[in-house]
């Protein structure tokens, strides 16, 4: 509240003033009204990066969908809330490997779907699961179920998973993040559905959806698990981390991603009744090299670039010294991140001078790095040029709108992947190395190989890291892979970022090791009034 | 050479007695040399990138603080200074004269080139000129010449517009029709009598737009469709700030002052010199 001087002049703080007209405006707008002191007490308000897309599993198209959908359906398995790749049962009571290739499990009874759909059966496991690998769905997602022949039924809860052949990823990537569907309820919509979904099962149940607004969520009163925390639950879809600081500001979330270099400025003034959270990303920034392109078909020069550039002042610039240089693609925390990389982070200005004289490289040589116009990026590409500007290599970065940015290396979308010659590339990674690292085989040039990077041994191991469930074996499969892909000069690994969140001191938050939010994991910090 | 400096003194005498003309005189005076001699007054390598020393405050070593990247403000400040008069100055001269010759065939031609040209014109000026500068960036990238071609292309149908109306206001005039009479080229009436008539508002013209052309190249940097880093430009200055505006304000007022400055200068400065050549408004003080 504002507060009243001896004069009688009425003061008003910035955040009150913030908090104020952001009521006012929602008000205004005849948005909001409720939202705004309930804040507090039995809602949680949160932002996503996004909004939402698609919450039908086979469908998803970004991680903002997977934050829903993970509070509304339930899984097989679950990630654990405690920020780690553990996983632990959900739907199923039980849940063994018999083999390789067979999952065995059985359900637990009187799981109730909402909208009137019955109790979950094995029979809607097999649905689930059978309909992202079906054809004539042609599903985008259909990749994640992998070798995935189909689902027997034993009986009204109990089946088996059937692989064609060894899949190691096959836990993480699909019995723990594919939600189980209702069959009727789905079919009677007619095989699919997009945001508003017929049924949910998990701890909530979607509400209501506002495009490129909000997605509220609210307590199932049929889940027999532990008590959902919170009555209702509003993801707000902001996709400008300032926006989302300001609206925590305003009081109108109560957890946020907000951006790096706002971390160090809100420390200093926090919000009242609020503390930021460090967790790390499983987003993979890396500089690539076009080893196709005439100018950087010399390994020499490309692994000049690779010692050119140092990488540790890239992340410090970049992340304002949250984030920590990548050791690889797979980030830390996850089988196979190696614990250190061939080509010291810091950098060797000297060894890349030698590498170019070696070379013949007649200097200034004169580079091209594409980069989309996130700030973020251009900030990190700015300092890899300046690296670079030092051994005589002199970079002209071009920026692209990220839709622009997506196509170029892109066969379909024409030529222009012949132009290519550095570029700044990130994606977010999954909850399993292989994630991390199928871009990167032999068939994936022309995709999402820009590098047009080939290596048969790389290609090898990939497959059969993908095959093994010997955990050891697979740590050693991608460790050696990332380093086949430092050997090969065509990649400079920068970070795999950070995500600061903002969160209020009321709010007990969860989260995934890769910044995920675990809308289900948040809980009050101290008993709802 | 001396009716021209005549011209010029009485031109400068009248401006002496605006004061607001005088001021945006001074100040595109000295924003001009600011720019030209941008590299020796430097006082950092604008391109110098020093983490460390990230989101200063200013300081005597940095009397406008530092960027996001250590870099010294005041340098890329006037380093985007010469960005901003050259994007201004080639995109002006090439539209104006395009505009001009384009406008004059329009207002003297026959009645076919005159719809045709104004549909062109009118077409081109139908594309809002941010959408046009994303489709022309997403086909080319983003360069410095791709901002002036931007500019350029939506600019050339406004000069164009005014000086074909120009002309056909001048072309049934009585000694244009004599001169015809007279059995005078077209190009020789319009290079003698048509253009001379036309000129003075015209330039007026271009020198205010100069505001707008500087204000469109640093929007089009803003949204990352400018020049290319790490070219500074007031533009990506701005941009710059508004990101890192939790941690230091200076870059986003660093890279605002100039533009406030610009506008006010050629704006006050080209207003007095409308004044002074329109004999019309010459007293009033006022623009109609």
């Amino acid at each position: 509240m504002g507060t009243k001087k001896k004069s009688g002049a009425y003061k008003i703080g910035r955040r009150e003033f913030l908090h104020r007209s952001t009521l006012a405006g929602l008000a205004i707008a005849g948005g909001l009204p409720k939202v705004s002191w309930a804040v507090r007490g039995d809602q949680l308000h949160i932002r996503n990066y996004v909004d939402i897309a698609s919450l039908d599993p086979p469908f998803t198209l970004s991680g903002a969908d997977g934050i829903v959908g993970r509070a509304i359906f339930r899984n097989l398995l679950q990630f654990k809330t405690d920020g780690s790749w553990d996983t632990e049962l959900d739907a199923a009571e039980y849940f063994e490997a018999v083999d390789d290739t067979h999952y065995a499990f059985r359900l637990k009874r009187g799981q109730m779907f909402s909208n009137g759909f019955g109790e979950m059966t094995a029979d809607d496991v097999k649905f689930s699961y059978e309909r992202v690998i079906d054809p004539d769905l042609n599903a985008i997602n259909a990749p994640d179920m992998g070798t995935l022949s189909h689902v027997e039924i034993h009986d009204r809860y109990s089946g088996t998973i059937v692989l064609k052949s060894p899949y190691a990823a096959f836990v993480p990537i699909a019995a723990a993040s594919y939600g189980i569907l209702s069959r009727e309820a789905v079919t009677s919509v007619g095989g699919r559905f997009s945001v508003r979904p017929p049924c949910c099962s998990g701890p909530y149940l979607f509400r209501d959806w506002q495009a490129k607004r909000k997605t509220v969520l609210e307590r199932n009163p049929l889940w027999d698990g532990p008590e959902a925390a919170f009555a209702e639950i509003h993801v707000y879809a902001i996709s400008d981390a300032k926006a989302a600081e300001t609206a925590f500001e305003a009081g109108q979330l109560d957890c946020a991603e907000i951006s790096v270099e706002s971390v160090e400025p809100f420390q200093k003034d926090m919000p009242p009744d609020s503390n930021i959270e460090i967790h790390p990303s499983g987003r993979n920034f890396w500089l690539g090299m076009n080893q196709s392109n005439p100018a950087l078909t010399d390994l020499r020069v490309r692994r000049a670039i690779q010692y050119a550039v140092d990488v540790e002042a890239v992340v410090e610039a970049t992340w304002f010294g949250l984030a920590r240089p990548a050791m690889g693609p797979i980030p830390r925390g996850m089988i196979g991140c190696r614990d250190r990389t061939l080509i010291p982070a810091k950098g060797d200005a000297d060894k890349a001078r030698s590498l170019l004289e070696e070379a013949g490289v007649e200097l200034p040589l004169r580079l091209r790095l594409d980069v989309n116009s996130d700030s973020l990026e251009l900030t990190a590409v700015q300092v890899i040029q300046w690296s670079l500007k030092k051994v005589g290599i002199h970079v002209d970065i071009h920026t692209q709108e990220n839709s622009t940015f997506l196509s170029i290396g892109q066969e379909e979308y024409g030529d222009q992947w012949q132009d290519i010659q550095l570029f700044f590339q990130s994606f977010i990674g999954g909850a399993d190395p292989y994630y991390s690292l199928v871009w990167f085989i032999s068939d994936q040039i022309g995709q999402w190989n820009w590098e047009r990077f080939s290596n048969e041994e790389f290609d090898r191991l990939n497959g059969q890291a993908l095959a093994t469930t010997d955990e050891a074996e697979r740590d050693r499969m991608y460790q050696r892979m990332q380093d086949i892909m430092e050997e090969s000069g065509c990649y400079r690994f920068i970070s795999n970022g950070v995500m600061p969140q903002i969160v209020r001191n009321s709010v007990k938050p969860a989260f995934r090791p890769d910044g995920y939010a675990i809308l289900h994991g948040f809980r009050p910090a101290k008993p709802v009034s | 050479m001396s009716t021209r400096f005549g011209f010029l003194k009485e031109v400068f005498a009248s401006l002496r007695k605006d004061p607001l003309g005088m001021t945006g005189l001074v100040i595109v005076v000295l924003v001009l040399l600011a720019s030209v001699f941008a590299s020796q007054l430097a006082p950092h390598d604008p391109l110098d990138v020093d983490v460390h020393n990230r989101l200063q405050s200013p300081s005597w070593q940095h009397w406008l603080g530092t960027d996001q990247l250590g870099r010294d403000v005041l340098s890329r400040v006037l380093l985007g200074g010469r960005v901003a008069l050259k994007v201004a100055l080639v995109a002006i001269s090439v539209s104006l004269s395009a505009g001009l010759l384009l406008g004059m065939m329009a207002g003297f031609g026959p009645a076919w080139l005159d719809r045709l040209l104004v549909t062109c014109f009118d077409t081109l000026r139908s594309f809002p000129t941010i959408m046009f500068a994303l489709a022309i960036v997403a086909l080319t990238g983003p360069s410095l010449n791709t901002v002036i071609g931007v500019i350029i292309i939506t600019s050339i149908p406004v000069y164009a517009r005014i000086v074909r109306t120009q002309t056909q206001a001048l072309r049934d005039q009585d000694y244009i029709l004599a001169e015809r009479a007279m059995g005078a080229s077209t190009a020789r009436i319009l290079g003698h009598h048509v253009l001379p008539n036309i000129a003075a508002p015209l330039l007026i013209l271009a020198s205010m737009d100069v505001p707008a052309v500087v204000a469109m190249e640093a929007g089009l940097s803003f949204l990352g469709l400018g020049v290319s880093p790490p070219t500074p430009s007031w533009g990506s200055i701005l941009n710059d700030g508004y990101s890192y505006l939790r941690n230091s304000p200076w870059p986003i007022i660093a890279g605002g002052i100039p533009l406030i400055l610009v506008t006010l200068g050629f704006t006050f400065f080209g207003e007095s010199l409308r004044d002074i050549l329109d004999p019309k408004l010459r007293g009033k003080g006022e623009a109609s």
